[in-house]
């Protein structure tokens, strides 16, 4: 009786639900379904925000605005880092905005005792980190660091 | 893995969430036009969202508005219901090929958004900051010190409850209640359409291929909401106009509640509201009294605004960051013919760059060719395209913002596209069975 029922609403309007399945599938590809719910799947978040800031051009893991590293040192470091303070972020690519939203604090007061230097290869004289501890370095060229006692 | 769940579990949380009032009981409406599910959702989404904007005017923080919010919705439920539980109708029969379109269209949009991730500049700079002063248990009154506090916030108070009452801990999930109403809101004007469920899905596909763009709409900017706000307002335009009185208190309250909203989400929303109040007035007869009260309404939620960020020292300010003075004489010095031809230019090549403006132009040529008089559509165009022009024409770093923002504006007025396409396509199928 069902198939009867499909059987004839399909002889009806055949087209129409051609038209909605091919429809359907130009969204699903513009929404890029399968991949993203592959994404979800089997990665992270973190990872999955630090693959979309790669993609665009005004930032990527350690260049430009480098929102990938930021969220790498917040996600990695998450039991090191003070709940209330984030770590000082200097940029050496001049006239890039910093992202210091990534760790999602409303007027955070800043930790002296972190810092993340990003893009140091672009910086013109030598870096002087002798009071520092390097916790992580990326490439030489993206580092976070902590004041030594 | 979990993630998924929870995105599916989210949408049918919002599914559930509102279409928790049903309107006909609330609201006596005829018993041949019961609300659609698209039509509940509408109503109560913007019930919802007046109601979470008082609880956080009373300087209440997030966890005092989600205990008060999640329990006064059983309650109201219950009380309407009380001595009618056996027989809940809450919507018309054939609802359930809408639950399913929103709840998988939804869907998809949140997995796309799960993955997409990135934030407009706008969003970046301000939106964020006060969504995360809500999120993170602070109130209004803190709100002087987050930047840009002279701009409105209903986005972000609405975008961090519902981070907050997610499953997902994560910044995106904040966004996904505007996805959500997106899809809702254009579906209630598609429904409008008198052809069958299969040739309001086609439309309804099309529709979305040709609006849905993340970074413009779900990237953190705040014109998705209006959009959807002025669909919602569209619909019960739509049905003032065509069901002559038939749940006319019912629209008028909608259209009434929608206005405040407006004005609470971006500074333009101001006007936008005045817009929709005047082209109310095309649709029904009023009286001058009645039109004076309308109007009265409207410029009261407007001075009440103005007194809630008195109260609080939150900037008031209609002009900071787009006009550096509003006097006369320099508005004047403006006026010029370059500046006149810049804002031609752009407006010529934005069909160009937005199908759905295209669309519209199409469809609005179309509809003079076939004489059909939508006369408050004709105000109602009209009178956002001198806004958003004398806007342009008045603006400092003219170009820059042209660039930046005029997709952005137009997109806000875009839901008369929409309603624009119903009307021919009906107009042509009352004439055609005539």
């Amino acid at each position: 009786m069902l198939e009867k029922y499909w059987k004839k609403k399909l002889n009806k309007s055949l087209i129409g639900y051609l038209i909605v399945i091919i429809l359907t599938l130009i969204f699903l590809q513009k929404c890029n379904l399968f991949r993203n719910t592959y994404s979800i799947i089997f990665k992270s978040h973190n990872t999955r925000f630090i693959n979309a800031y790669n993609k665009v051009f005004f930032s990527g893991f350690c260049e430009k605005q480098s929102h990938g590293y930021i969220a790498f040192v917040k996600e990695e470091y998450k039991n090191f880092l003070p709940k209330e303070k984030i770590p000082k972020i200097i940029n050496f690519d001049k006239g890039r905005k910093v992202p210091s939203w990534i760790f999602l604090k409303t007027n955070p007061k800043i930790d002296n005792e972190l810092m993340i230097l990003l893009n140091t290869n672009l910086k013109s004289d030598k870096l002087d980190i002798s009071n520092y501890q390097i916790i992580n370095n990326y490439q030489n060229r993206c580092l976070f660091l902590k004041k030594n006692d | 893995m979990i993630e998924i769940l929870y995105i599916i579990l989210q949408v049918l949380i919002f599914l559930i969430l509102f279409s928790s009032i049903p309107i006909n009981k609330i609201i006596k409406v005829s018993n041949s036009k019961y609300p659609s599910l698209s039509e509940n959702i509408a109503f109560n989404f913007v019930l919802h969202s007046n109601f979470i904007l008082i609880l956080c005017i009373l300087n209440l923080d997030i966890n005092k508005i989600s205990i008060i919010y999640l329990t006064s919705i059983p309650l109201i439920y219950i009380f309407f219901l009380r001595n009618n539980f056996q027989n809940i109708k809450i919507f018309k029969k054939n609802s359930f090929y809408e639950f399913m379109l929103i709840f998988l269209v939804s869907l998809f949009i949140f997995i796309d958004m799960s993955n997409k991730l990135i934030l407009s500049w706008d969003a970046e700079k301000f939106w964020l900051s006060k969504s995360l002063n809500f999120y993170n248990e602070f109130t209004i009154e803190n709100l002087k010190n987050i930047s840009r506090p002279h701009y409105p916030f209903l986005g972000p108070l609405i975008s961090s409850l519902y981070w907050k009452l997610s499953f997902i801990n994560e910044e995106y999930s904040r966004r996904l209640i505007f996805g959500f109403i997106y899809c809702s809101s254009v579906l209630l004007l598609i429904n409008n359409l008198e052809l069958s469920k299969l040739y309001k899905i086609i439309f309804f596909s099309l529709l979305l291929l040709v609006t849905y763009d993340y970074f413009l709409i779900l990237s953190g900017n705040q014109e998705i909401l209006i959009f959807s706000i002025i669909c919602i307002v569209m619909n019960s335009f739509y049905k003032i106009k065509n069901n002559k009185n038939e749940n006319l208190l019912l629209h008028l309250i909608i259209i009434i509640l929608s206005c405040n909203l407006l004005m609470w989400i971006k500074q333009e929303g101001i006007f936008y509201s005045f817009f929709l109040i005047f082209t109310l007035f095309f649709i029904i007869k009023l009286t001058y009294k009645q039109k004076l009260l309308y109007l009265s309404i409207i410029l009261g939620f407007f001075i009440f605004k103005l007194l809630i960020f008195k109260l609080y020292n939150l900037e008031i300010s209609l002009n900071k960051s787009v006009v550096s003075s509003l006097a006369l004489n320099d508005l004047f010095l403006k006026i010029t013919f370059d500046r006149f031809l810049l804002v031609l230019k752009y407006f010529f090549f934005a069909p160009f760059q937005s199908y759905f403006l295209l669309l519209g132009i199409i469809l609005y040529f179309l509809n003079k060719i076939g004489k059909t008089k939508i006369n408050y559509l004709n105000f109602y165009i009209l009178i956002n395209f001198l806004f958003i022009f004398i806007v342009y024409l008045l603006i400092d770093n003219q170009e820059y913002n042209l660039k930046t923002g005029i997709d952005r504006l137009i997109f806000n007025v875009s839901p008369l596209i929409i309603i624009l396409l119903v009307e021919i396509i009906n107009k042509k199928i009352k004439n055609y069975f005539l």
